[in-house]
């Protein structure tokens, strides 16, 4: 039997963030950038993955933390980014 | 004047001030007045914006405030039917209705199909949820009818986004809300805080308290939305992960249509119109109010050049201008909703809002938390592929 090895995320209880973030705002969104480009790099532009693995249910599993999105496509509206309403990009 | 190269984004018709319901966090006054826009101020509508040269490859026109639906399908077509005649036919045109899908039917349905409309319905989540604010005049909750017309929708396979006021009972329940929504298919979920404004003096989301309950409520539902492979797209979350896409590359401040003149028009059932926020039809401006011309009597150009609009468009400008001194945000947020700014703190010329907290700053902490505690804190496993 083949093993395989794949990093889940759980919604398990874990502290609660800051309220008063210490780094300025910039800075905490470059990170996040970094963050997607770990877990979803944009390079990565494959198809979408099944996520019908019942043992995942309930966590994500690392490759397929978009499911059938891919973040450097689907969000892509700058700098409207605040417009992207239900009239627009339907 | 109108900068060259504007192009309208929104012209938004009130067809009716009405409202079958009469939800206690409404923000519109007279929505027991049952009276109903002509087609003809409809075609004058749709003809002032294109003889201004707003009109350009695209334009969406938005049907809402009061419910379209009581209009009558046959009174509701003939204004669809206006404003498609009085744009050129190299435009294309597509037509939104945001409804409380009571009155939704087969006939109406048809309609939807026939003229391409695109549907939004407006329901808060669960029925305890929904029914506490959105109810008849009487007093009775209005989930069951809503459902009624969402089922409708499904069975005729209609795509419909969904916008949900959020109000201070739905923070403690953002299990409840996702759960609801989720099974739905709905492509788009807007959030609209429950705000202060026009005759909705106090909100429920006021508060110091209410900051961080509210970023407990959104920190769940972004987890839950991201177990769920962002199947449910949420508008503010879609919003933010674009502010997330595009940092740490050199781009423009973002831009909010709500403060660019002449992005948004918005008529009302009379005739009367101004731009900016939607909502600012109807307001009070001290004595005056923020009509800014007649489609059957002002060209568009015509207000832009009146000193009322420069005015307006002058303490907007201040206010914007003091965001960007001010809030590291601004970058992500272009300086607020004019309506939110001038409801809650009584000027344009003024800076962040409840509105602004919650629906900009909260969002973008949110979800620049989630995703960095995210690739922090991925765990190990062993499975059997």
């Amino acid at each position: 039997m083949a093993v395989g090895v794949c990093f889940t995320l759980t919604a398990d209880a874990r502290p609660e963030p800051s309220h008063a973030p210490a780094a300025p705002l910039a800075e905490r969104l470059r990170e996040a950038n970094d963050s997607l480009r770990r877990i979803a790099p944009p390079d990565s532009d494959s198809a979408p993955r099944s996520d019908a693995d019942p043992a995942n249910k309930g966590s994500v599993r690392w490759g397929n933390y978009f499911g059938n999105f891919n973040p450097w496509r689907n969000w892509n509206n700058w700098p409207n980014w605040q417009n992207f309403n239900q009239w627009h990009n339907f | 004047m109108i900068p060259p190269g504007t192009h309208i984004e929104l012209l938004i018709l009130q067809p009716t001030p009405f409202c079958n319901i009469d939800c206690d966090y409404c923000y519109l006054p007279n929505r027991a007045d049952t009276t109903k826009m002509h087609p003809d101020v409809a075609r004058a509508a749709a003809a002032r914006v294109v003889e201004a040269g707003l009109v350009g490859p695209r334009v969406s026109i938005v049907w809402h405030a009061g419910e379209p639906l009581t209009m009558g399908l046959a009174s509701f077509e003939a204004l669809v039917d206006a404003v498609n005649g009085a744009i050129p036919a190299s435009t294309e045109v597509t037509h939104h209705v945001q409804t409380n899908a009571m009155l939704i039917s087969s006939d109406w349905c048809d309609l939807f199909e026939r003229k391409s409309i695109r549907i939004g319905v407006s329901v808060d989540g669960p029925a305890f949820l929904h029914d506490a604010h959105r109810r008849t005049r009487s007093g009775k909750g209005t989930h069951e009818r809503t459902l009624a017309g969402i089922r409708l929708l499904i069975e005729r396979r209609i795509a419909f986004h969904a916008i949900a006021v959020v109000t201070e009972a739905t923070l403690d329940h953002p299990d409840e809300f996702y759960d609801f929504f989720s099974p739905l298919p709905v492509h788009l979920l807007g959030l609209n805080v429950e705000e202060i404004e026009g005759t909705h003096h106090r909100s429920s989301l006021q508060g110091l308290a209410m900051k961080p309950r509210y970023r407990r409520f959104m920190a769940r539902l972004f987890q839950r939305v991201q177990e769920d492979g962002f199947k449910l797209g949420v508008r503010e979350f879609n919003s933010a992960m674009a502010a997330v896409r595009f940092s740490g590359e050199a781009m423009p401040p973002a831009s909010d249509q709500q403060n660019v003149p002449w992005r948004i028009v918005t008529v009302d059932c009379g005739g009367q119109y101004t731009t900016f926020s939607p909502e600012l039809l109807g307001l009070a401006w001290g004595e005056d109010t923020f009509v800014i011309g007649s489609v059957q009597e002002t060209p568009i150009r015509a207000a832009a050049s009146s000193a009322k609009f420069q005015r307006l468009e002058g303490e907007i400008a201040a206010g914007i201008r003091a965001c960007e001194a001010g809030c590291e945000y601004f970058q992500y947020c272009g300086g607020g909703a004019p309506v939110n700014k001038y409801s809650e703190n009584g000027s344009f010329a003024s800076t962040e809002t409840m509105f602004c907290q919650l629906t900009r700053k909260v969002v973008l902490d949110v979800v620049a938390e989630e995703l960095a505690q995210a690739a922090r804190s991925p765990r190990v496993r062993v499975t059997a592929p």
